[in-house]
């Protein structure tokens, strides 16, 4: 009970730590930009793992309760005004407002129906942030001063630090209430109707009201994420309603491993790196997420969290030497077939620009020729090796697994 | 209790062109333990169904306690009183014993109406779970998941579900099946003692179980109750023995 206390808080002081030490360290505006950009999408992942991994809930159109959450504090920003640190509130108001009339319809169905009339409505959010420029600002989206709102004791938040500061701390107590919400009864009763929806209803709870309950309660926390991001970037977008921006939070959730409280953070935090730090030095980086996704999906159906979880299993004091073979083998078939592919999509991008405009392609520090053989001598025999690896991976497996059958007679 | 726990008027049940349910008339007195038998497709499931609410019956009235259901659903069949286990083992699968006990103990008659306790662990419903938790023998897997339980130990949580919401009425749908015969009379035993003072309504396959247990038993046969009465008469029913027991094994 006690170990299980103290991972805790060292969890939460880490968590906390990847969210204040990097802004002190380096508080300049680019790395505040991506922190910013990180922790916003960090409150969405995990505000979306309440419907995924708690309530059995697949949405599509997770994103529009964010957005509609930021343009309702746009509003109310420049209408009213009221102390910036604040404005989240009114944001998350807002999209818990939007997430209970959606789930009134939605939460009537779970499965794939839901996942239907989400995407159904997340479109029609989508189309009418183009068709009601009124409201949503048109192309142009609704700009807010963060600087004109009341200040507080000598803030006026309009520094990216002190913008920063506010949004650093809503992304820590934002992160505790939804880890205290999944603690309550009411997310057992969620966890119950994700598993068994009949039984929950012979026991004499509607399901429904419980879905209701935990959709509302997600758009709560995605309407202050919503709220993050106009802080960050002072300006409602109709981007942040977009069918695209509902994708990268089911993405980054599913990267991390939604049975995980912090799977989604991890995975928002890895999206958002190879959205920014990737895609600094190289144009396939949508590739990498893509085949990143797939690669988790297919073999590791548990996200970050879960491998994490493994690579602590195998590492664990008295852990038989095979299973730490076998982890060894599997991180490095991981990593060879990394170098492998990123060889391989960086020479056919290479190849590819160098037949359109002739100019040569740089990888970071490293110019790259498609032409010569060497690369593709590398991407070979990196995936070569990976394979062996993964062969030497499954005779482990096999040993483990014999040794246990004769354990068992 | 006075009063009958379950009646049932004139229950049809039409699925299409096809009658499950012709007709049924049955009353259960509060207290009573009554065991529903016939052979497959008898209907037996559909009328446990049309009981819970989970199935609207095509005609007839279902009177819970009382109070009649006007095919008003399980949530409100279950506030009525009726508690239920299914056929498939179904409990909350990713859920520990005990989280799953907990689940249901918040719906007891004394908890439903708190709704703090939906926000915040109550040390009432936590020692009631305990109970029943202790009293279906699962105190050693407590923190197991429900998945990772062995069949029998599955069947005796689905039971301990259904006795920690507090109904007062059981529905038990072949609580025995798949058993081996020593588990399948731990069973019947661990039920025996768990539901003193309840209602009980069980459907069985296990001859022995049955007129072991039950104070009174009805025979369904294609949709309709061929006879009800204490096991003896039963027994020795003629129209039951050519409809059902005769392609048995008593």
């Amino acid at each position: 009970m006690r170990s299980r206390a103290l991972a805790g808080l060292a969890r939460w002081s880490l968590f906390a730590a990847c969210v204040a030490l990097p802004a002190w360290l380096w508080p300049h505006g680019a790395m505040l930009g991506y922190l910013a950009q990180t922790a916003a999408l960090v409150v969405l992942a995990l505000s979306y793992n309440l419907q995924l991994g708690t309530t059995g809930l697949l949405s599509f159109g997770h994103a529009a309760f964010a957005g509609l959450g930021a343009f309702a504090a746009a509003h109310w920003f420049n209408r009213f005004g009221g102390p910036l640190p604040l404005l989240p509130l009114v944001g998350g108001m807002a999209g818990a407002g939007f997430g209970f009339v959606a789930g009134l319809l939605a939460t009537r169905r779970s499965g794939t129906a839901f996942a239907m009339i989400t995407l159904g409505l997340g479109e029609c959010v989508a189309a009418a942030a183009w068709s009601v420029p009124a409201w949503f600002g048109g192309i142009g989206g609704v700009p807010i001063d963060r600087a004109s709102g009341t200040p507080w004791g000598g803030w006026h938040f309009g520094a990216p630090v002190q913008a920063y500061a506010v949004i650093a701390a809503w992304c820590v107590v934002s992160a505790f209430a939804m880890h205290a919400l999944t603690r309550t009864p009411l997310a057992r009763l969620a966890n119950a109707v994700r598993d068994n929806p009949e039984r929950v209803a012979a026991l004499g709870t509607d399901p429904r009201r419980v879905r209701l309950a935990m959709v509302t309660c997600a758009s709560f926390f995605a309407g202050i994420a919503g709220t993050l991001t106009l802080i960050d970037v002072e300006i409602a977008t109709p981007d942040s309603v977009s069918m695209a921006r509902s994708a990268t939070v089911l993405i980054a959730a599913v990267i991390g491993g939604t049975g995980a409280f912090f799977g989604p953070a991890a995975g928002a935090a890895m999206l958002t790196a190879l959205s920014i730090v990737v895609a600094g030095v190289s144009r396939a980086w949508a590739l990498y997420l893509g085949v990143l996704f797939v690669v988790i999906v297919v073999a590791a159906p548990r996200g970050i969290a879960g491998i994490a979880q493994a690579l602590a299993h195998a590492l664990r004091r008295g852990a038989p030497a095979a299973e730490r073979w076998r982890m060894l083998c599997g991180v490095g078939a991981c990593m060879f077939w990394g170098v492998a592919i990123v060889c391989a999509a960086e020479l056919g991008y290479a190849w590819r620009f160098a037949q359109d405009d002739g100019t040569g392609l740089a990888f970071g520090a490293w110019g790259i020729d498609a032409d010569t053989p060497a690369g593709w001598a590398v991407a070979c025999s990196a995936a070569g090796i990976g394979t062996l690896l993964w062969g030497w991976r499954a005779r482990f497996a096999q040993g483990a697994q014999s040794g246990k059958r004769e354990d068992g007679r | 209790m006075n009063g009958n726990a379950i009646a049932l008027h004139g229950i049809t049940q039409r699925f299409g062109a096809q009658t499950v349910l012709d007709g049924v008339e049955l009353n259960i007195a509060a207290g009573e333990r009554h065991a529903l038998i016939g052979p497959n497709g008898a209907g037996k499931s559909t009328l446990f169904g049309v009981i819970a609410g989970a199935t609207r019956p095509t005609r007839g009235r279902v009177v819970l306690h009382g109070v009649e259901l006007r095919g008003r659903g399980p949530v409100v069949a279950s506030r009525l009183g009726i508690g239920r286990s299914f056929q498939q083992t179904s409990a909350f699968a990713r859920l520990t014993v005990f989280d799953n006990l907990r689940c249901a103990a918040l719906h007891a008659p004394a908890e439903r109406r708190r709704w703090w306790n939906r926000l915040r662990e109550s040390a009432s419903v936590d020692l009631a779970a305990t109970r029943v938790l202790h009293d279906i023998g699962l105190d050693a897997r407590r923190d197991t998941p429900a998945a990772e339980l062995g069949y029998a130990e599955q069947r005796a949580l689905d039971l301990g579900v259904a006795l920690a919401s507090g109904a007062r009425t059981l529905l038990l749908d072949e609580p025995t099946a798949g058993m081996s015969r020593t588990q399948a009379a731990r069973m019947i035993a661990l039920i025996r003692a768990t539901t003193q003072g309840r209602t009980v309504l069980m459907i069985e396959h296990d001859m022995d179980a049955v007129f072991g247990f039950a104070e009174r038993i009805t025979v369904l046969v294609r949709g309709t109750v061929v006879a009800t009465g204490e096991p003896d008469a039963i027994r020795a029913d003629p129209v039951v023995r050519a409809a059902y027991l005769g392609e048995g094994s008593v």
